[in-house]
């Protein structure tokens, strides 16, 4: 089955371009992080919960990291703002802007589970 | 085919990984810094991607264990939070390069097949080793053991104790001043002082008062009385150095000291006495310059009573070698690289056959920067200057900062030289293309740029006049005719170059 660009979200162009217009490359690399992402969220939650600045940046940063591959810009570097305020151990500022951002991490990550569906159906 | 380590806790990155080097490189992953080493030990490892925040503990820290474990592995990291503050730690600590997340598959793939060419080129024993003893004293010069040189150093010991000035000739870095200085070291004057003055970086009128000295009122702004170089070195050694560029008038007083160890200061009356050794160098051809009328006679026959001549770099090749061990071994304690082994065999074949038309000073230079760049142990050719690579035969004119311009366009001419139309706007466009060159001789070549405009500037202004020329230009007419022919500047039918 041929893919092509217009089976991606636009905001995902950039990654595309990155991945040298591979989208099989990108569908997959969409499942694998929509498989972890789950696990990683839940252990970032939970530190921020606790109000453990160490383990809430460790998590935020594989976050950034894993969404990344898809958008560089828009939330990423949100979750760059709030990793930056729990190395500083600002606990309060972290639980309210993580929440601030919750809805914006949910519907990148939506987006690249759908991405992740395509890959699996089209496998 | 090669293998790739790859540590990062983010399985995606493997994926694209594996993708992006399919064909190029097998892939070996490990999500934590403990899985990595451990593979690293088990597996024939070619180079390693690596995150800088790895679950188990930090990417740096890593690093240095794999350094530990094999120091010639090239090591490119990987993060997502790319700041110049972790780049420069990174590459502070050695690493063979640094990559931002989110990763590019066409950087990637370019920078691991650099890294896995390096790793073959540099795992090979090395040619030269770059060894760390300290310096002997007295240097550069002393490194060698061909004819020529020995010659050198023979004439050093029959005339170092004798009172007599020597003329020191060569090309461009040859290394003239040292002999002037290892002249100075084994004479009887070695308690006195050495000094030493170019004559060629002074308008004539500086320079007398830098020989001679001056009196308070002597010249406008001249505020106080200055002691010369000859006042302030007597009981030692001066070393003259472009003693062709002299005006004649400074040739005048020169050869009285010579003569009689008498002079005058500017606007004095008295004599003075003065008890020093003169060394002279040059490059150029004084005999021609005699014909010419640029130099004087007398003065020539003074100051070659005793000629050392320097051998160019190509005609003692077989001291390259010893020449290179020894700038490796410079370089590694100035920069302190304790991980330099040395250069590998294809470097050091590639150095043996270049030309050297700036010589020791030039491959000096070369080794400095091939160890400031290297990120492995071993120096490969691809930290080598274009140049040579280049393997081409560049102008042997006496000088490494002097390209004649030839009446074809070469590859090496810098822009706006072509056919003679010399444009002094191509100047940043030159010294760009010689920065991404790793050129070690930047600041000659923008210079004889620059001053070949300049001359055909001026000449054309002056319609070809070189009297008027040289004076607006602030320098003799010998000086003046000798860039002339340098630059093989034609003045028939309008001025232009090489045509």
């Amino acid at each position: 089955m041929s893919r092509t660009r217009n089976e991606v979200p636009a905001r995902f162009g950039s990654a595309l371009d990155r991945l040298d217009g591979d989208v099989g490359l990108l569908r997959e690399m969409a499942s694998i992080t929509s498989e972890d992402l789950p696990e990683v969220r839940a252990a970032t939650q939970r530190a921020i919960d606790d109000g453990d600045c160490e383990q809430a940046a460790a998590g935020l940063h594989k976050l950034k990291g894993m969404l990344s591959t898809f958008e560089s810009d828009g939330v990423t570097l949100e979750i760059q703002e709030i990793l930056d305020l729990a190395r500083r151990g600002k606990i309060d500022e972290v639980q309210e802007n993580y929440q601030q951002q919750k809805a914006a991490i949910d519907e990148l990550s939506d987006q690249v589970s759908e991405l992740a569906s395509a890959a699996n159906s089209s496998n | 085919m090669p293998t790739i380590l790859v540590i990062d806790d983010d399985r995606a990155i493997f994926l694209l990984v594996r993708q992006a080097l399919e064909g190029v490189a097998d892939i070996v992953t490990a999500e934590t810094a403990d899985a990595g080493i451990k593979l690293l030990k088990e597996e024939s490892i070619d180079a390693v991607l690596l995150d800088i925040m790895l679950p188990d503990r930090s990417g740096m820290a890593v690093f240095c264990e794999i350094q530990e474990y094999d120091r010639r592995l090239p090591v490119i990291f990987m993060t997502i939070e790319a700041t110049s503050q972790t780049a420069i730690e990174a590459m502070q600590l050695g690493a063979f390069d640094y990559l931002a997340k989110p990763l590019q598959v066409a950087s990637l793939r370019t920078l691991v097949s650099r890294a896995i060419e390096q790793r073959e080129l540099s795992s090979v024993p090395v040619a030269i080793v770059a060894d760390d003893t300290p310096i002997e004293k007295e240097g550069e010069l002393f490194i060698g053991r061909s004819s020529p040189m020995l010659e050198v150093f023979k004439d050093i010991g029959r005339v170092s104790k004798q009172h007599i000035p020597v003329l020191v000739r060569g090309e461009s870095g040859t290394g003239k001043e040292l002999v002037a200085r290892a002249l100075y070291h084994y004479s009887d004057r070695s308690e006195g002082p050495f000094l030493a003055v170019n004559c060629a970086a002074l308008p004539e009128n500086l320079l007398e008062s830098e020989l001679f000295g001056h009196e308070k009122g002597a010249f406008t702004g001249a505020d106080s009385r200055r002691i010369g170089k000859f006042e302030q070195c007597n009981g030692g050694t001066l070393f003259l150095d472009e003693i062709g560029d002299m005006s004649s008038m400074v040739q005048a007083k020169v050869l009285r000291v010579l003569q009689d160890q008498r002079f005058e200061r500017v606007g004095g009356n008295n004599e003075l006495k003065t008890d020093v050794r003169i060394v002279a160098a040059t490059n150029r051809p004084l005999e021609k310059m005699v014909d010419q009328g640029d130099f004087r006679e007398d003065l020539l026959y003074r100051l070659n009573a005793v000629t050392i001549s320097l051998p160019p770099l190509r005609d003692r090749s077989i001291d390259i070698p010893l020449l290179i061990q020894y700038f490796l071994g410079q370089a590694k304690r100035e920069f302190n690289k304790q991980d330099l082994e040395g250069a590998s065999p294809e470097t050091v074949d590639l150095l043996k056959q270049y030309p050297w038309p700036g010589n020791v000073r030039q491959l000096r230079a070369v080794i400095r920067r091939c160890v400031l760049d290297s990120v492995l142990p071993v120096i490969v050719p691809s930290v080598l200057p274009t140049e040579i690579h280049r393997k081409t035969d560049p102008p042997r004119d006496g000088g490494s900062d002097v390209k004649t311009t030839p009446s074809e366009p070469q590859d090496n001419q810098p822009p706006g030289r072509e056919s003679g139309n010399l444009d002094g706007r191509n100047l940043p466009e030159l010294v760009d293309r010689l920065l991404s060159e790793k050129s070690t001789d930047l600041y000659a070549e923008a210079i004889a740029y620059a001053e070949q405009y300049l001359l055909v500037r001026v000449l054309r202004a002056t319609d070809g006049n070189q009297s008027k020329a040289a004076e607006i230009l602030g320098i003799t007419r010998g000086k003046l005719r000798d860039r002339i022919a340098t630059y093989n500047i034609k003045l028939e039918s309008g001025v232009k170059i090489g045509e």
